[in-house]
C-alpha cells in the first residue's frame, strides 16, 4: 500500500497534552507516510523556548528530533509569529517558517490532514 | 469505502455524540468503520454506546500506552494497538477523520 502525504496540522496553544500527543502521532505516523508537522495560530507558541515541565508536561524536544531523523517536515506560519513577536528556540530538526499561501498549497495537495 | 475516525476526544464532549452518530450513518450504509481512541479518547472505551456499535460492526483500537496512563483496562473486544499501528489503518483507509 502506498505512503500517504500526511499533515498534522497544529493549531491550538501548548498548554495542555494535545501538542505532545499530536507529535507522538506524527512520529508514528511518519515511519509509514510522508509526514508534513505544521504549527499555525497559536500552535507557535509550541515552539518558542517555554518550559513545559513547570506546568506538568513532558517536553517534545525528542518527538521534534525523531522527526528530523524520520524525514518530516516541520513547519511554521510566519503570520502567526510575526503577528504574536515570538522568537523560534533552536530545535534539534530544522523548522521551516512558511507563508501561510504555501502552507495551504501544502493541505490542498495532502491526502489526510489532522487538526489539533 | 474504508473509514478511519481517530477520537482523541473526552466522553462527555459534543464530539463524543457527533461519533456514536456518525458511526451508526457509516454502518447502516455498509461502509468498514474503523476508530482508534488515543489521549482523553481512551475514557470513551467504558462507554456502552462504543461497546453496542463494535457488537454491529464497528472496529475498535486503541493506544495501549495511552489506556496504561489512565490506568483503563478495555474490555478484550478492543484491540491493543500503538501509534505505529494508527500509521498502518491511515494506509489503509480511503478517510481519516480526527475529533480531538
Amino acid at each position: 500500500m502506498a505512503k500517504k502525504k500526511v499533515v498534522v496540522l497544529i493549531k491550538s496553544n501548548p498548554f495542555s497534552w494535545k501538542v505532545f500527543e499530536a507529535l507522538r502521532l506524527a512520529v508514528g505516523a511518519s515511519m509509514e507516510h510522508k509526514m508534513h508537522v505544521v504549527f499555525i495560530k497559536d500552535g507557535v507558541y509550541s515552539l518558542t523556548d517555554w518550559k513545559p515541565q513547570l506546568i506538568g508536561i513532558e517536553p517534545f524536544d525528542k518527538s521534534i528530533e525523531a522527526l528530523g531523523m524520520m524525514g518530516a517536515e516541520i513547519i511554521a506560519e510566519e503570520e502567526a509569529i510575526r503577528e504574536r513577536g515570538l522568537i523560534l528556540k533552536k530545535w534539534p530538526a530544522e523548522i521551516k517558517v512558511m507563508p501561510k499561501d504555501d502552507i495551504a498549497e501544502l493541505i490542498k495537495d495532502s491526502e489526510v490532514v489532522l487538526s489539533w | 469505502m474504508n473509514l478511519l475516525i481517530i477520537m482523541a476526544s473526552n466522553p462527555y464532549s459534543h464530539d463524543f455524540n457527533t461519533v456514536v452518530k456518525l458511526i451508526e450513518a457509516s454502518l447502516k450504509r455498509n461502509h468498514k468503520t474503523k476508530i482508534f481512541f488515543m489521549a482523553n479518547g481512551e475514557y470513551c472505551l467504558l462507554r456502552e454506546e462504543i461497546k453496542n456499535l463494535h457488537e454491529k460492526g464497528l472496529e475498535v483500537y486503541y493506544c495501549a500506552h495511552n489506556a496504561e496512563q489512565r490506568k483503563i483496562k478495555p474490555e478484550s473486544w478492543a484491540e491493543s494497538s500503538s501509534m505505529y499501528g494508527l500509521a498502518k489503518l491511515m494506509t489503509e483507509a480511503d478517510k481519516v477523520l480526527i475529533f480531538d
